[in-house]
């Protein structure tokens, strides 16, 4: 039986993971008409506060370097899935000729820009990882806001609420546009 | 493995006796105890400290750190050995009486009386290059928090050894001269599977699964050139390892410069098939028992500086040997002859962001696990070495690591027996051994 403790502990804390212990690796369904990009892509249409700690950072420490130099960051900071692979949907929040602030996730279908800072997709709004600390800054913000806080994803919307929200959050990117 | 040299049938030579499976306190020695060869370029350059490293090392290290890799990883490493041995022969002898446990020191064998035994120094040394760890590290795209997979290998311990034993004595009639040289090769190979979950915003765990493999290949060859006979004799030996065990391991953030971490590996249950190839064909099977490995780790991140800490404490009195009556006899030896020990290792790295380049140095003081009494200068070092991120996705690490320790054991030179043929006495010579070593570290690693 000792021989086994192993497994099941091992066991136990990926059951405990994929049940929302704290790591969340599937979002909840919201809109039945929505698809894996779409919860990729519109995060701030549910959480308010998706600029103030985007999905994917981590709380920790973030050296200056890895913001004043890009390749630090993207290689100790950036996750793989922020990038856009040719197998990837091609919904995009914006549209091609979107002039403001590129997320890396490009919408030209072509390879992320790589060399981008630490900004996460979809977030035209101020950087959110504050410098040096690892604690959260309160950017400007760019989406709207449902009012609700991060991690109350259980309202659904209509697709016409959804799209109205997005362009809400494309106005706001060329008013706040990047801290950096 | 045990040290061979000591029940070598040189004894049979001059006492016309074969020498048995003595109990003999030097046959415990096992070479996989205490024996951390280090992986990753980059812990190593830091002292061998990878607690709270983040690549793909982590998987062996402390996993629950794997949670920080963003992105799929494939680490390569390569190590390079030179391993040097001063050996020096004292100039007394000493008789072991085996009702007792531990030789008495210094006692004058008075069986050699007219023979001065004289000081014989010699040098073996020896070179290696190795593959050192090939590790795969896979990020599950989350939500929220981090779960990510490692799989790979590492050379966790190395049995690239050398050793020359070279004593003389002189009379009036002539002198006796005895030679040996002794090569040992070979590792053990550390297979992981694991994963690091965040479990909260500044708490990872992390746990692992290893599986060890190995061959340890033992190699003797000694000459005697007596007043009015000669002798020479090889002995070849080969081990073969196969064992499994555990981690578990917590990495938590408690500030934004300081990280803390802890891990705890269980034993490993290591069988070993042992064959011997010396005049007479021998096989042995038995497990070797190795106890809990207890870890913790700190690192504090100072922007371009970041310094690191590494502590773990392991009991090896706790080691035993099972599935064989005849090795298990042998397990109150090891709690005799090994003690606990706990490892220290620092580093720091220091960023020059806008060339790529990483800065690194390190300490270690890594303890023999046998008794003080066997040690004469404790196992330490220091470590050097370069970081280079190469565009935005490629690192190459190179380390250069510089260890030495001076320990001491005894030769048995001559023995008596009683008619079962079990060892009464010996005449032991008292080796000295000055051993360094500078292993040199590389490891590119890719992030897609």
């Amino acid at each position: 039986m000792n021989k086994f403790i192993p497994f099941i502990t091992v066991l136990a804390v990926i059951i405990m993971s994929s049940a929302g212990c704290y790591t969340v690796l599937q979002h909840p369904a919201v809109e039945e008409y929505y698809t894996q990009s779409d919860y990729q892509v519109a995060c701030i249409d549910c959480h308010s506060d998706y600029h103030e700690y985007p999905y994917g950072y981590f709380y920790g420490y973030y050296p200056d370097y890895w913001w004043d130099t890009p390749r630090w960051g993207r290689y100790y900071a950036y996750p793989w899935w922020w990038d856009h692979y040719w197998f990837d949907d091609v919904r995009y929040y914006h549209d091609d000729d979107y002039d403001g602030n590129l997320s890396p996730r490009s919408s030209s279908g072509k390879k992320v820009e790589r060399r981008s800072t630490l900004s996460p997709p979809y977030s035209h709004g101020t950087t959110t990882i504050q410098r040096s600390t690892g604690s959260v800054s309160s950017g400007s913000g760019s989406g709207s806001s449902t009012g609700k806080k991060s991690g109350d994803t259980g309202q659904t919307k209509t697709k016409e609420e959804t799209n109205e929200q997005k362009e809400d959050e494309k106005k706001a990117v060329r008013r706040g546009g990047r801290s950096r | 493995m045990k040290i061979y040299r000591f029940f070598i049938p040189v004894i049979a030579l001059i006492f016309i006796a074969p020498l048995s499976q003595a109990q003999y306190i030097e046959q415990v020695e096992e070479i996989t105890a205490g024996n951390f060869f280090g992986y990753g370029a980059r812990q190593m350059a830091m002292g061998g400290a990878g607690m709270m490293a983040v690549d793909g090392a982590a998987l062996f290290y402390n996993p629950a750190n794997l949670a920080r890799i963003p992105r799929i990883e494939f680490n390569l490493g390569l190590s390079y050995q030179k391993y040097e041995d001063k050996s020096t022969v004292r100039t007394i002898r000493r008789e072991v009486d085996y009702s007792s446990t531990i030789p008495q020191s210094e006692i004058h064998s008075p069986r050699f009386s007219g023979f001065v035994p004289q000081a014989g120094t010699s040098e073996n040394s020896k070179t290696n290059t190795r593959l050192n760890s090939a590790i795969l590290t896979i990020p599950y795209p989350t939500y929220r928090g981090s779960l990510v997979f490692g799989l790979g290998v590492v050379r966790t311990a190395n049995f690239d050894r050398a050793f020359k034993l070279y004593h003389y004595d002189l009379s009036g009639a002539g002198s006796i001269v005895a030679v040996g040289e002794e090569f040992q090769s070979g590792g053990l190979i550390q297979w992981g599977a694991g994963f690091g979950l965040d479990i909260s915003p500044r708490v990872s765990f992390g746990g692992a699964l290893y599986l060890y493999t190995g061959k340890h290949e033992y190699d003797w060859e000694y000459s005697l050139d007596s007043l009015d006979y000669t002798y020479s004799t090889e002995s070849l030996i080969e081990d073969k390892y196969l064992g499994w065990n555990a981690k578990m391991s917590l990495a938590m953030r408690l500030s934004p410069v300081v990280s803390l971490g802890f891990g705890i590996e269980t034993p490993i249950n290591l069988n070993v098939e042992e064959e011997y190839f010396g005049g007479v064909y021998d096989y042995v099977e038995y497990d070797v028992k190795r106890p809990f490995v207890l870890s913790s780790g700190a690192a504090l991140n100072l922007n371009y500086f970041e310094l690191v800490a590494d502590i773990d404490y392991t009991d090896w009195s706790q080691m035993t040997y099972g599935d064989n009556p005849d090795m298990e006899a042998y397990n109150n030896d090891i709690k005799t002859y090994y003690r606990d020990v706990i490892r220290f290792r620092l580093g720091g790295e220091y960023v020059i962001a806008d060339w790529g380049l990483s800065l690194r140095a390190g300490y270690f003081n890594d303890p023999l696990p046998i008794k003080k009494q066997f040690i004469n200068d404790n196992r330490w070092g220091y470590s050097l070495g370069l970081g280079f991120l190469i565009d935005e996705v490629m690192t190459v690490d190179l380390a250069f690591v510089h260890g030495t320790y001076n320990r001491n054991s005894d030769f048995i030179y001559a023995a008596e027996y009683d008619t079962n043929d079990e060892i009464l006495n010996s005449h032991n010579l008292i080796v000295d051994e000055d051993i360094t070593y500078n292993r040199l570290y590389i490891t590119t690693a890719y992030r897609f």
